[in-house]
């Protein structure tokens, strides 16, 4: 056996979690259907987002969000502890105020198409990070506004968020 | 308020990793709760149970390295390692090998308990501790049972699992 290091540590979690999220929408779609489902994920991982982003803002010492400047380190924060390599994802804020969000491939498309249902998934990732910025009570706008999967209608996934701070 | 660059170190890290899954599990629990009602969830829930576990034991297994399971004090550095990494810092537990084919997880006090407590439903909960363990051993290829004579509503934060293995 060999020692594990951090970072493995690090993907068994974000695995297994991922993997457990995933279970909970298989078992649901098969007791209840793709509706209720989407509509319970969507719910799940709202609930779940506006109180992890919390729990990191309080982690990295921050008391308020109140510029572009201090809402940069927390989305690294998040990034750099909730993502792991298989994600396949990319982030940049490319101009003052806008977060480019990327994806080369998704788990949760892969996932979600294998069992049957891409066409009326509706997508949790983005939800998540949405529930981030309501969370912190953030203004902001989704370019382009898509509720299903790009992934599966497009061949490809992004977004721009554009904050609007008041200060 | 200006931006703090604030380093988490990999133990705080894998702290909020756990915890956030642990708020992701129970959101999914409450939203089906919400929709489909107690029943349907606690089912929805135990069947999201038996499959993760499998996937808990294989994926650690094949990070770690960690071979055969040969005996039964190869079972018990495996759970002495799944465990820290799964279950919270607040779940206390010991672990001891009976004999050759039996191993004691005696938990002195149960997280999910603490956090059913807080909900007020230890009475109809369904402790999920079972299937779960049942599910790594699956996991394992390691044919035997998992004996909890417990349940929620009579275990009061404590119980003993017995691992009984067929080697």
């Amino acid at each position: 056996m060999k020692a594990l290091k951090r970072k493995e540590l690090k993907e068994i979690l974000i695995k297994n979690w991922m993997t457990h999220d995933a279970m909970w929408f298989y078992n649901c779609l098969q007791e209840c259907g793709i509706e209720k489902t989407n509509k319970i994920n969507k719910a799940a991982v709202r609930a779940m987002g506006m109180i992890e982003i919390q729990r990191i803002r309080k982690a990295v010492g921050l008391t308020k969000v109140e510029t572009f400047e201090e809402l940069k380190p927390l989305i690294d924060a998040a990034f750099d502890i909730l993502t792991g390599d298989f994600m396949d994802f990319t982030y940049s804020f490319p101009s003052e105020n806008i977060l480019h969000g990327e994806w080369k491939n998704c788990f949760a498309y892969n996932g979600i198409k294998q069992i049957g249902v891409i066409d009326q998934y509706q997508c949790g990732i983005m939800e998540r990070i949405y529930a981030w910025f309501d969370g912190l009570g953030l203004k902001y706008s989704v370019s382009p506004r898509v509720d299903g999967c790009m992934m599966h209608t497009d061949g490809k996934c992004f977004r721009d968020i554009t904050f609007s701070f008041d200060k | 308020m200006t931006a703090k660059k604030v380093k988490l170190t990999p133990k705080q890290k894998e702290k909020l990793l756990r915890n956030i899954w642990l708020l992701h599990d129970g959101r999914w629990f409450l939203k089906s709760t919400m929709l489909l009602g107690f029943d349907a969830a606690t089912k929805l829930n135990l069947e999201v149970v038996e499959s993760i576990g499998k996937t808990e034991m294989k994926q650690l297994v094949a990070e770690a390295d960690f071979g055969e399971i040969k005996n039964i004090e190869d079972l018990k550095a495996l759970i002495e390692l799944a465990a820290p990494l799964y279950f919270p810092p607040e779940h206390k537990y010991e672990i001891q090998v009976i004999d050759d084919n039996t191993l004691l997880g005696r938990v002195l006090e149960c997280y999910v308990y603490q956090m059913v407590s807080k909900a007020g439903t230890t009475e109809i909960h369904q402790c999920a501790a079972k299937i779960r363990f049942e599910s790594w051993l699956k996991g394992l290829g390691l044919n035997g049972e998992v004996i909890n004579e417990k349940n929620t509503n009579n275990c009061n934060g404590t119980c003993d699992i017995f691992f009984k293995i067929n080697w």
